[in-house]
């Protein structure tokens, strides 16, 4: 894997740090006046998502995490696990465990094509497609026409996840949610 | 790459600073870059170049070359030169930038300080801080006296062991320091503090001087006000230009080289051998201040961009 000194660190880059894998989110370099340099860095851990800011001195080196991307689509969970097969035509399967799904959870719906991060080939991280169209199994029962009064109720979604919706949307409906906010988008093109 | 407009912009600007100099008087020669001799300075890396000479550097700053043109005729001369430092790349800083460096014979640090003013005021087009600062002139602050009016305390006088203890009392990441017993970590402390605390108080555009005797540099001691003839211009805390008056003592220039050879061993860098020729020409040299100014960052500041990238050609 390598390591890396500051001025190779760019955005994206993956490496250890205390023996977690990060991904290298924003690198400043800093130099003032005629003094020692450093780089104040922006890093993701990509164990617990948290982002964290730290200092380097200038030329200090970080060991590159053997940490890879895949697009992968989820088949099934049997509780414990989480099973996705790459999409590359492998057909290679990967079980993700409960922290590593985390958020995801929300959205997975078969055949959702995720971003599963693997580190030393163990999966830690899986990322839901940005938008997801999922069908409403539980909301209170809108009243016809009620399009304009522009307020929201909860709505339960297949896969147990609950999200805002307008007045109007009705338990069978399929409805796209960004993933990313949680949010309500409208109703599934194809209905 | 760059607008085209701000390429137009660099090009007038050029050309006014080459009519700035030569109404004075003050003639631009062109030294080699590549150079038998490296700079000492810990904190800059020179680039190493592989010649049928030998191993020869790219030049961090035409000031040992310049210094010899001194030597030998004793005029007032201005280069406009790319430099090289290595390591060396971010918002405001490229591994290669080009400097404008000149040096006036028998002017003190106030004369150069107002030069650089009178430099600045002779160029098209200023940005509006310029109008502001103009008006009041650039105010001179002295880190000597900041410092001891803020910590109560000279900063030659503290040991790098208090330094270290007000350094990380301040509570942000200092994780790129580290502890050495020496002046150079007294040097990057001092410096930690005047970011951190003092600069936050000071206007956007101001002349720092009276620098403390652990970052003398090149420069003369002033040893009545014991702190460094020297002078740094910045601009909304980027630094612009590095004055100094300039050290002609060979003796005293020894002793910093051998100096700065033992911080860079304690920090496991190479040694590097005192240009000879540099140090003699110094001894040679007229009395004389001279001043480095990023040219690049002036343009950037001049024309309201954030960083190099916007200002310099990068292929």
């Amino acid at each position: 894997m390598g390591t890396f000194s500051t001025n190779e660190f760019k955005s994206g880059l993956k490496v250890l740090l205390e023996g977690d894998p990060c991904s290298i989110v924003e690198n400043e370099f800093v130099k003032p006046g005629k003094g020692q340099a450093f780089n104040r860095v922006r890093l993701k851990n990509l164990k617990t998502g948290r982002v964290w800011e730290r200092t380097f001195k200038s030329g200090e080196s970080l060991e590159g995490a053997d940490v890879m991307e895949y697009e992968m689509e989820y088949m099934y969970s049997d509780g414990e696990y989480w099973h996705f097969m790459k999409t590359d035509d492998s057909f290679e399967q990967i079980a993700a465990d409960k922290t590593a799904v985390a958020d995801a959870m929300n959205w997975l719906k078969e055949n959702s094509r995720c971003t599963v991060t693997l580190w030393n080939d163990v999966p830690i991280l899986v990322q839901a497609p940005n938008f997801v169209d999922l069908e409403i199994v539980e909301t209170d029962p809108g009243l016809k026409g009620d399009t304009a009064t522009g307020g929201s109720k909860p709505a339960t979604l297949t896969t147990g996840a609950v999200v805002k919706v307008p007045l109007f949307i009705n338990i069978g409906e399929q409805i796209r949610v960004d993933t990313r906010t949680g949010e309500y988008q409208g109703r599934s093109k194809s209905n | 790459m760059p607008a085209w407009d701000v390429i137009i912009r660099r090009s007038q600007i050029l050309s006014e600073i080459r009519g700035f100099f030569e109404a004075r008087h003050v003639t631009e020669v062109t030294t080699p870059s590549l150079y038998s001799a490296a700079s000492f300075d810990p904190h800059l890396a020179s680039f190493v170049v592989a010649t049928d000479q030998g191993q020869q550097f790219l030049q961090t700053s035409p000031e040992y070359a310049l210094k010899r043109v001194l030597a030998e005729y004793r005029q007032p001369v201005f280069e406009i030169t790319p430099a090289f430092r290595a390591g060396d790349i971010g918002r405001n800083h490229n591994p290669e930038f080009l400097m404008l460096e000149w040096y006036r014979p028998d002017f003190s640090l106030v004369d150069l300080m107002e030069e650089v003013e009178q430099l600045l005021d002779a160029l098209p087009e200023p940005p509006s801080l310029w109008a502001e600062c103009r008006k009041a002139g650039i105010p001179k602050v002295s880190f000597q006296q900041i410092f001891i009016e803020t910590f109560n305390e000279k900063p030659d006088d503290l040991s790098s062991a208090a330094l270290w203890e007000m350094v990380r009392s301040e509570d942000v990441d200092v994780e790129h320091l580290v502890f050495i017993d020496d002046s150079l970590f007294k040097s990057d402390c001092l410096d930690f503090l005047f970011k951190q605390v003092l600069e936050p108080t000071l206007p956007p555009v101001y002349f720092l001087t009276e620098f403390p005797l652990c970052q003398s540099a090149l420069a003369v001691i002033d040893n009545d006000r014991q702190t460094a003839s020297r002078f740094e211009l910045y601009w909304q805390g980027v630094e612009l230009a590095n004055g100094y008056e300039e050290l002609r003592d060979v003796v005293e220039i020894n002793h910093r080289g051998a100096l700065a050879n033992e911080q860079r061993k304690r920090r496991g860098l190479s040694h590097i051998e005192i240009d000879q020729a540099f140090v003699n020409a110094s001894a040679r040299m007229p009395a004389c201040a001279g001043v480095a100014l990023g040219f690049d960052r002036l343009l950037m500041v001049w024309l309201e961009k954030h960083q190099l990238a916007e200002v310099q050609l990068s292929l």
